[in-house]
């Protein structure tokens, strides 16, 4: 029997051909839109991960020889409080809140520079308080973010939990920010278009819940919060 | 020190607010969804499978070449199709004893050229190769993503990638050897 050596070169001119014959039994794109349509929950759901996706960390990888030299930078001013690493103290998330005319844009970093926050979703919270009727309809737990959704027929709230590595661009256009505090936590609530937002920082995290449940609701969902063992 | 440092860090993040996830959305879905249905059958199901590619697609962005159009709607169909595939065996396995290992053995549309024989007999023997070892030797071989991101692609172990690679590529072998064999006999 004749003894075969694959190279990996073959092997690539091999598997680009064989990509052109699958795409070849594909149909015809305008054929395919004009036969598909997809499920609004499936749209839904893809529109809220093409917004995180624009914040999500892969960005980080394109432009990472400016982010270096800046970075670089930063850390040379701030390099003295960087270095002081304290895992035992308790983090505590302060917003820098940029805002703009149309949105604003919350970065997030510890108010003491010495606390270690959170990189990745190492504790999944959920509300302990579901308002009547609502059930789990989506969950997702990436990296550094989380999301539960609740629906109630035309009705739903989301529970996004985010690292601080994240920054958030929200939609605030003509909208005022209002803060109350209530047992130690600040929370940040806004009403925009009819959806109603919470913005609040619990245990290392940064919690988003919008919706179009009430506001009272929106705050005792938050109030609820709790570890999902 | 630390607003400066945020300061820095807002700068960065405006300069890229480009959404290439965005825009390989709208041009490849109707593409990976027709690929699941038809291993689903189901079109909720081959949503969540168009669903799932995306989120392992998100992590992988930076390697995708959207100027290789028709290399990148290749990628993306065969994620859709790779969580197809373990969707459907995932459904069948409790209950039935049939697992979807589909060979694509098939007329085939590419001409076949003289001076590169060699590869269309190994293209012609890829074909004959169950369809979760053809995903993995894409992602290695045509997209070179290295063994931790195959894994991270289709899910797996990045141990269970290496021995699927290595198993595809002894497959792929043996398929060569025994067509030669076969075509010796002749």
């Amino acid at each position: 029997m004749q003894n075969f050596e694959l190279n990996d070169e073959q092997l690539k001119k091999a598997f680009g051909i064989y990509c052109d014959n699958l795409l070849l039994e594909l149909p015809r794109d305008d054929v395919l839109q004009e036969s598909q349509a997809f499920s609004k929950s499936f749209e839904t759901k893809m529109q809220k991960l093409i917004q995180r996706a624009k914040l999500s960390p892969w960005q980080l990888h394109y432009q990472m020889a400016k982010r270096i030299a800046i970075l670089l930078l930063a850390f040379t001013l701030g390099a003295t409080a960087l270095m002081q690493v304290d895992a035992i103290r308790i983090p505590v998330v302060r917003f820098f809140t940029e805002i703009h005319q149309t949105f604003t844009r919350i970065v997030f970093g510890a108010e003491d520079k010495a606390a270690v926050l959170p990189e990745t979703i190492e504790q999944i919270y959920v509300p302990g308080f579901i308002p009547e009727g609502f059930n789990l309809e989506f969950e997702l737990v990436d990296i550094n973010f989380a999301v539960q959704t609740y629906h109630k027929e035309n009705e739903y709230f989301e529970l996004t939990q985010y690292c601080t590595t994240f920054a958030l661009h929200l939609d605030t256009e003509g909208v005022t920010l209002e803060e109350l505090t209530k047992d130690g936590i600040t929370y940040s609530y806004f009403e925009n278009k009819g959806i109603k937002n919470l913005i609040w920082e619990q245990n290392g995290y940064v919690f988003i819940c919008d919706g179009t449940v009430e506001r009272d609701a929106l705050i005792q969902i938050a109030e609820s919060l709790q570890k999902n063992n | 020190m630390n607003e400066f440092l945020l300061y820095c860090l807002s700068i960065i993040e405006n300069e890229v607010e480009q959404s290439k996830f965005e825009a390989l959305y709208y041009e490849y879905r109707h593409a990976m969804f027709y690929t699941a249905n038809g291993i689903l059958r189901d079109h909720g199901l081959a949503e969540d499978a168009v669903q799932e590619a995306f989120l392992r697609i998100m992590k992988h962005l930076e390697k995708i070449d959207e100027n290789d159009c028709h290399k990148t709607k290749a990628f993306m169909v065969i994620i859709a199709k790779n969580i197809a595939i373990n969707m459907y065996n995932k459904r069948k396995r409790d209950n039935e004893v049939f697992f979807f290992e589909e060979t694509v053995e098939g007329d085939s549309s590419y001409e076949s050229s003289k001076e590169d024989r060699d590869v269309q007999q190994i293209v012609q023997c890829i074909k004959k190769l169950p369809e979760l070892y053809i995903h993995i030797m894409m992602l290695r071989y045509l997209y070179e993503y290295s063994d931790k991101e195959c894994a991270e692609l289709l899910k797996l172990s990045e141990a269970a990638a290496r021995k699927r690679l290595e198993r595809g590529r002894g497959l792929l072998k043996e398929q060569l050897e025994k067509e030669a064999a076969d075509d010796a006999k002749l």
